[in-house]
Order: structure tokens, then sequence, then C-alpha cells
């Protein structure tokens, strides 16, 4: 039996078995409840485990592990900095935020303000950092169908595109949150199978793998700058990724799917235990990497690091040549693959949500104006669309692109825009709806508009017009700049309906007292 | 006579108070881990235990970290939940 041939049958049993599940689920799927938010009936545990596997998307599972192989320390701070980000949101926002809103992170933020205008603009925020994030995963979709099957990396792409839009079109969020929790199982098992193998490998010779491991590979992993560059990048990046995670929509809106603010809290810190361990087997794993694939560097570098772990499982089960070494690249690839397409099928749910939700006439969807389901079959059809769209730009620009950079400027986007509107209006009573309104826009263009100067994105010719790679460092300040600015100069016209008092008046467990 | 809801009164301030510590320390541990990463490149690359330098100690110290922030919290909120019943 082939390579390719056993790849695609461990390949086509993982996906299959999610598609299973997505189908049986999906029965339950029918109303826009459902569809958006799972109904509000996933336990606490088991939503811990979708975040997790929201979270541990293909940038963590393949990127991080490719940048500690290639630059060392700068890819340790990819990795770590997005967990840290957790603590704000445990701390401070899982119950403010639960109580706030149903569905997604524009209906929190709209909660308190009567403002159609905010409504958009917020949506377009969302399909931003969206967009981005199914970018980077569909890149790194196709680098690894390409490795497995063989076939180009195009229809690579766009395969994984269709097999996502299955995923939501069929199941919605429910059977998404199910999927979730399936991959975030399987993906810890492999990371934990990983360590197995690399234990028995090492033997005993713990001080020989840790000075292999740490040996410089042209680049010195210990390091900081190999790849970000000047301190100003690496502040901003780091800036990206610990407050970004606070404002990514996909993440945000699965705290609306169990059905209290208590559940929501017992998620969130569930779900840092989760991956706080798979983030200590992923260190490990990607000093294993070090250790083993240095003859690998050259091919490893080509794929931008995405491919640094399907590698390690073929080295770990006896190389390229053995029965058990393929499975390995099989059994990692494929694993790989279900991680990516449970996050697609999530980020794709949020980016259709928008849409339905957000962008398109209300009519259209309102109960007393539009056809019984109208809701959940033009989410189907948004969900087509968007795929559809980024399948195109992924096939166009994306070959070559880390998993992790690609990601990280989706975190810039979510930490310029929507954190500081998040954080003022669950926290400053002053602030109002052109404020908010103000904010999303001047941080939203700003990070779109340098990212588009900036090294990773630049389409001109010649070097970039801007160094800072990640802006957030820039855009942030601009958006609570915005905010703020805003909040101050807006009309008194009364037209802005503030519901703070109403919010502030809800009941709240004690565990969700006000810090 | 005590008030009923004295109790809980005072289960939320502790829950306040110790919130505000848990996230002044992961402020200060985290934020001063990216800052020594951006500006304090060779003090960051200084070994310090066997092979490892001073940024991958740090660094590896953070799951930990955040794991045992987030236990204390779950902790002190299930007491919460206590002391309102």
């Amino acid at each position: 039996m082939s390579g390719h041939t056993l790849s695609l049958i461990v390949f086509a049993a993982i996906v299959s078995a999610t598609l299973v599940v997505t189908l049986l689920v999906a029965r339950k799927a029918n109303t826009a409840d459902q569809f958006w938010a799972a109904g509000g009936e996933v336990g606490a545990t088991r939503n811990a485990l979708a975040i997790a596997g929201d979270f541990l998307s293909a940038s963590a599972f393949l990127g991080t592990t490719g940048l500690i192989f290639l630059v060392g320390f700068d890819g340790l701070v990819y990795l770590i900095v997005p967990l840290a980000a957790w603590i704000p949101l445990v701390l401070i926002y899982a119950q403010r935020l639960r109580r706030l809103g149903r569905y997604t992170l524009t209906d929190v933020l709209t909660s308190r303000f009567n403002a159609p205008a905010l409504r958009i603009a917020l949506a377009v925020t969302t399909l931003t950092i969206s967009g981005l994030y199914l970018l980077a995963q569909l890149v790194a979709a196709g680098s690894i169908f390409e490795l497995l099957s063989g076939m180009p990396f195009e229809l690579a792409v766009l395969l994984t595109a269709a097999l996502m839009v299955l995923y939501v079109a069929v199941g919605g969020m429910l059977a998404t949150t199910w999927v979730q929790a399936i991959k975030a199982v399987l993906l810890l098992s492999v990371l934990a199978l990983l360590t197995v193998l690399m234990f028995v490998r090492i033997g005993g010779d713990w001080s020989g793998f840790v000075d292999g491991a740490m040996a410089p590979t042209g680049l010195d992993p210990l390091q900081p700058g190999n790849l970000f560059g000047s301190g100003w990048n690496t502040l901003s990046a780091g800036l990206a990724l610990a407050l970004g995670v606070v404002g990514l929509p996909h993440i945000v809106m699965r705290l609306f799917t169990v059905k209290d603010a208590r559940a929501a809290q017992q998620s969130a810190t569930r779900t840092v235990a989760i991956i706080g361990c798979a983030t200590i087997l992923i260190i490990f794993v990607g000093m294993g990497a070090r250790y083993l694939l240095k003859d690998q560097t050259a091919a490893i570098a080509a794929t931008a690091g995405n491919l640094t772990m399907p590698l390690l499982g073929e080295k770990l089960g006896g190389g390229p040549d053995t029965f058990t070494g393929t499975f390995m690249l099989a059994l990692v690839s494929a694993v790989a693959f279900a991680t990516i397409l449970a996050v697609v099928a999530g980020l794709l749910i949020n980016a259709s949500s928008a849409i339905v939700r957000d962008l398109l006439p209300r009519r259209l969807t309102a109960p007393e104006t539009a056809s019984p389901g109208a809701e959940v079959r033009l989410g189907r059809m948004a969900a087509v669309g968007v795929a559809v769209l980024i399948a195109f730009v992924a096939i166009q620009f994306g070959a070559g692109l880390n998993a992790s950079v690609m990601v990280t400027l989706a975190f810039g986007v979510a930490a310029s825009a929507n954190f500081p509107v998040l954080t003022l209006s669950l926290f400053w009573r002053g602030f109002n709806a052109f404020g908010a309104l103000c904010g999303v826009c001047a941080g939203l263009i700003s990070s779109v508009v340098l990212l588009a100067l900036g090294p990773t994105l630049w389409l001109g010719s010649g070097e970039s017009p801007l160094s800072l790679s990640d802006p957030t460092i820039i855009a942030m300040p601009l958006g609570f700049l915005g905010c703020i600015a805003g909040s101050l100069l807006a009309p008194r016209s009364g037209q802005v309906r503030d519901s703070t008092a109403a919010h502030r008046s809800a009941p709240s467990t004690v565990g969700g007292v006000d810090a | 006579m005590r008030s009923t809801t004295e109790p809980v009164a005072r289960g939320h301030v502790a829950i306040g108070q110790v919130r505000l510590v848990l996230a002044v320390l992961s402020a200060l541990w985290i934020g001063g881990f990216i800052i020594a990463a951006a500006f304090a490149r060779e003090p960051m690359a200084t070994k310090v235990v066997g092979p490892f330098s001073y940024g991958w100690v740090w660094a590896m110290t953070i799951p930990v970290f955040v794991l045992v922030v987030t236990a204390v919290h779950g902790r002190i909120e299930a007491r919460g939940t206590e002391v309102s019943r």
C-alpha cells in the first residue's frame, strides 16, 4: 500500500467520523437559535473542549511548532502569549459578556447602543477577522492535503472549502461544537502520543535531547528577534496576541452556547486548563522537532514550517520508508486536517451570522415578514459565498505563508477594532454609540491599512513602505482614541439608547460579581 | 441582628479583591515577558538553566502560571457560590 493511499484512508476515516456526528446532530439545528448558538444547550465541559478546539487551530498545532523549529524563541512567543490572554477573559470578561448578548459579539455591543451604523461596522470587522483567520486555516490545509495526497495546493484548498461548507450548511453551531470537542480530544491524544514516542526515542539521555534541541541551526533559538526583527514588532505582536483573543468573535461567540453565565465562566476556566496542557505538550514536541528534524530544515522552511508536526510524526514512527512512519504521518496530518475543518466551520458560522444578522435587511429574516426558516437558509447561502471568496484569495496569495503569522494579523484587527469598544462598553459609563462607531472605524481602518502597507501583506513592488509587520501598537491606541474622542464629541440628540442602567441592575451570581 | 445578605456581600468583596490581585500579578508577569522579549534581548538570550536561556525559562513558566491563576480563580468562584447559598 502506498503512502498516499494509507494517508487518504486514515484521513477519510477521521473526516467521515466527524461528518457522521454532524449529520446526527443536524436534525436539531432547525431554528435560528440552534443554528447560531446551539440553542444554549451545550454543557460547560463540552463547550470548554469546543473552545479549546477553536483556539488550538492550525496556527497552534502546525504553525507554532514550525516556528519553534525554524526560529526558536519567537515561536514560543506566538504560542505562549495567546494563552495568557485567557486570564483577562476569565477574570473580567466571560460572565459580563454572557449576560449581555445572545448570538454574536455584535449583539453584545449593540445591546447597549441602538445604532444600526455601529452594527454594520462591527459586522465588517467580524468579516475581516474571520476572513484573515479562515485564510490561515485554508493555507495550512492546502499544505497538509498536498503532502497527504500529492494533489496540487489549489485543489486541496478547494476541497477543504467544500468540506467546511458541508459541515456548516448541514449542522450549524451545535454540530460544529460537537466536531470541535471531538477534534480537541483527537488533537490532545496525538500530542500525547508524539510526546510518549519522543520519550521512548530519547531513552534516558535527557541532557543530550535538550542540548540537541537548543543547538543553533543557522539561527540561535535562544535569541529573541529571529522572526520579529525589531523590538517594536515583538511588542506589537505581543499586544495583538495578548488582547486580540478578547475581541475574537468566534471565541467570544462560544460563551453564548452554554445555558447561563456560570456555565460560561466554568467553560472559560476549563478551557484554560485544556489549552495550557496542550501548550506544554506543543513546546516539548517543538523541541523534539528541533532535535530530530534538522536534516529536513530546507523542506520544512519551504512550507513556512507548517509541515513540521506531520514530518515529526513520520520520523518518530520509523521514517518515510516504513509502514508505521507512513501511518504516523497520515494520522498527524489527518488530525491536523480535522483541526482545520472544525475551526473553519466555526469561523464560517461566525462570518455568515455577521452577514445575515447584521448586514442584510431585517425584513429578510424577521419572523413577521420572512418565511419560516429563512434565516437559517440565508445563513447557509452566506457560508457558501464566504467560503468561495476565501478559497479564491488563499489560492491566489496564500501559498508559503505561515499559519501562525496569518492568525496574528487577525488577532491584530480584533485587538484594534473590537477590544477597545468591548472594554469601554463594559467599563465606561460615559461611552456612547457615536464613540463606539468612531472606535470601531478607527481601529479597523488603521489596522487594515497598516497591514496592507506592512511587509506581510504588501503586494506592491519593492520593499513595503512600513517595516512594522504587526500594526497593533499603532492601531489599538487609535481605536481607543476614536472611542474616547467620539464619546466626548458626540451630539446629545437623544437618539442613542444607552441601556447601561439595565445591565447594572441585571441579576448577578456571586461568581459573576463585578470586579 | 446580622443581615442575611452579609455573607454574600463579604463574598463579593473577597472575590473582587482576589481577582484584582490575580489580574495585577498576571499583567506584571506576562506584560513583563513581552517587554523583556522586545527590548532586553541579550539578557533574555543568556543561558540560565543548562542550555535554556532566561527567555525560554520565563516563557515556559507562563502556561503553569496561567493554569495556577485560573485554578485559584475557579476555587474562589466555587467558594463564592457556597457563601451565596
